[in-house]
């Protein structure tokens, strides 16, 4: 008993370090318990609690890193707002597709427009349908809104669209609500006038403007416009009416072809009543001219 | 007469180990509330490991490696780290340094350049124990790891050795009576 006593007091560093190795690896092993947990908690809301009351101090280093994570992530959620942006708007867009698929007396191919180009005041929209999807030339094209253009080209798989904000467009048009039949082009701003109104004839600011049955290339009842404005010209028997557009130029992504093409017999009937009417036209001018002529021959003869 | 050298021992005792209580509250106090100022790429300085070689140096074997067990103890508690991994490295550490520990020769070692490089060797060690149960449960490599925190953390823990070191130099010397 002596001699271990005296081999415990001769050796008591090695076996104290050696307890305290054990105590602390039996702490390790035993760091899940519950006990140690909850005594943990206590000393970490102190800890917490004192970190609190200095939490004034500023540090640069924390705050430079929480500026940097911070603008990156700013970066990050911009781009995500703006792609939720451009999908609500897609949305909006096809929610009201979706309604005019459903009300429309006519049948719609639904397309998409892959360019939009502006070429000497002629403005033209390409579509990713073509003649593999019964498109043709003649076909009338329109937005959610309303009319938006005529298809003046196709091949396969594309098509062209000539816009309403183009010089040569005549549109046969009638208001809505007064009935009154004008034809509406397009004068190179904002804006498309309805021609062809007399001052006389009552036209209300606010009416809507559709295709009429005047029409051969255009199916009837598209909305086309509203009116904005009726402007009286200055020594001219008609009245200017501005008419706002359905569809802003070159606003949509998405648009609808409609599956109507005029009547072949309909339409021939009607180009060989205009060259007929041409011909008796230019009949006419040639019998005045020859008229005149013999005229201006007879008195230059008395003359003489 | 007796009673009174007992008398006398124990308060110098008391007045000591008073002494290093209150470096460790005050150490304990700037880890809780400075350290993340003074973090570069968050490897910070372990200041304790240097308040335990500095007890061992100047108390002796048994009076560091207990030292080294509490301290580390109460450093796992305050840091919400796993309880007994610092107990366990820092008593390593201490048992490491008491090789170092010269009776006669306390005030050379603890004021000179040794204390430097012993505080240096007890960083380095008390880092490889800790960091071998600090990444022990995740994938990623020993050797890498202590490369990058092991060694950076000795480095800045021996700047703050140096400046224990130019504390004491005679020029800078402050007395404090108690």
């Amino acid at each position: 008993m002596y001699k271990l006593l005296k081999l415990f007091n001769d050796f008591k560093d090695y076996f104290i370090f050696l307890i305290l190795i054990i105590v602390s690896l039996s702490l390790i092993s035993i760091n899940s318990k519950q006990e140690i947990g909850g005594f943990r908690a206590v000393i970490i809301g102190g800890v917490g609690y004192i970190q609190k009351l200095f939490s004034w101090i500023p540090n640069q280093d924390a705050l430079r890193n929480s500026n940097k994570t911070l603008i990156e992530l700013n970066i990050q959620l911009s781009k995500e707002v703006a792609m939720m942006r451009k999908a609500l708007h897609e949305n909006n867009e096809l929610r009201s597709m979706l309604n005019i698929v459903s009300n429309s007396q006519y049948k719609l191919i639904p397309c998409d427009v892959t360019s939009k180009r502006s070429i000497q005041m002629r403005n033209f929209a390409t579509i990713n349908k073509g003649t593999a999807d019964s498109i043709q030339v003649g076909m009338s094209v329109c937005s959610e809104a309303g009319l938006v253009g005529i298809i003046t080209s196709a091949s396969e798989h594309f098509a062209m669209v000539e816009l309403l904000n183009n010089r040569n467009i005549k549109i046969p048009v009638v208001s809505l609500e007064t009935r009154l039949d004008g034809i509406l082009k397009w004068e190179g701003d904002e804006y498309l006038y309805m021609q062809n109104i007399s001052k006389s004839s009552k036209i209300n600011v606010g009416e809507i403007i559709t295709t009429s049955l005047f029409s051969s290339k255009y199916p009837n009842n598209i909305t086309v416009g509203k009116i904005v404005k009726v402007a009286e010209e200055p020594g001219s028997y008609f009245s200017k009416i501005y008419v706002e557009p359905a569809c802003r130029f070159f606003n949509f992504s998405q648009l609808f072809v409609i599956n109507y093409v005029p009547n072949p017999e309909e339409l021939g009937l009607l180009k060989e009543f205009e060259n007929e009417m041409i011909m008796i036209e230019n009949a006419k001018k040639d019998r005045q001219k020859s008229k005149k002529n013999n005229s201006q021959d007879n008195s230059s003869d008395s003359k003489k | 007469m007796k009673s009174k050298n007992i008398n006398s021992t124990f308060k110098w005792i008391n007045k000591t180990y008073l002494l290093y209580f209150l470096w460790i509250i005050v150490i304990t106090v700037f880890h809780i509330i400075f350290l993340d100022l003074f973090a570069i790429m968050d490897v910070t300085p372990d200041l304790f490991i240097i308040i335990v070689v500095w007890i061992t140096l100047k108390e002796g074997r048994l009076a560091g490696i207990l030292a080294g067990f509490v301290i580390g103890l109460y450093l796992d508690i305050i840091s919400a780290d796993v309880v007994g991994t610092n107990a366990f490295s820092k008593t390593i550490a201490a048992f490491i340094v008491s090789y170092f520990y010269k009776e006669n020769k306390i005030n050379f070692i603890t004021k000179g350049y040794q204390f430097i490089l012993i505080s240096f060797l007890a960083t380095l060690i008390h880092n490889i124990v800790y960091f071998f149960f600090y990444i022990k449960t995740s994938e990623q490599d020993f050797l890498v790891f202590y490369l990058k925190y092991g060694l950076a953390t000795t480095a800045y823990t021996t700047v703050f050795a140096i400046l224990v070191v130019l504390f004491q130099m005679p020029s800078n010397r402050i007395k404090i009576n108690v």
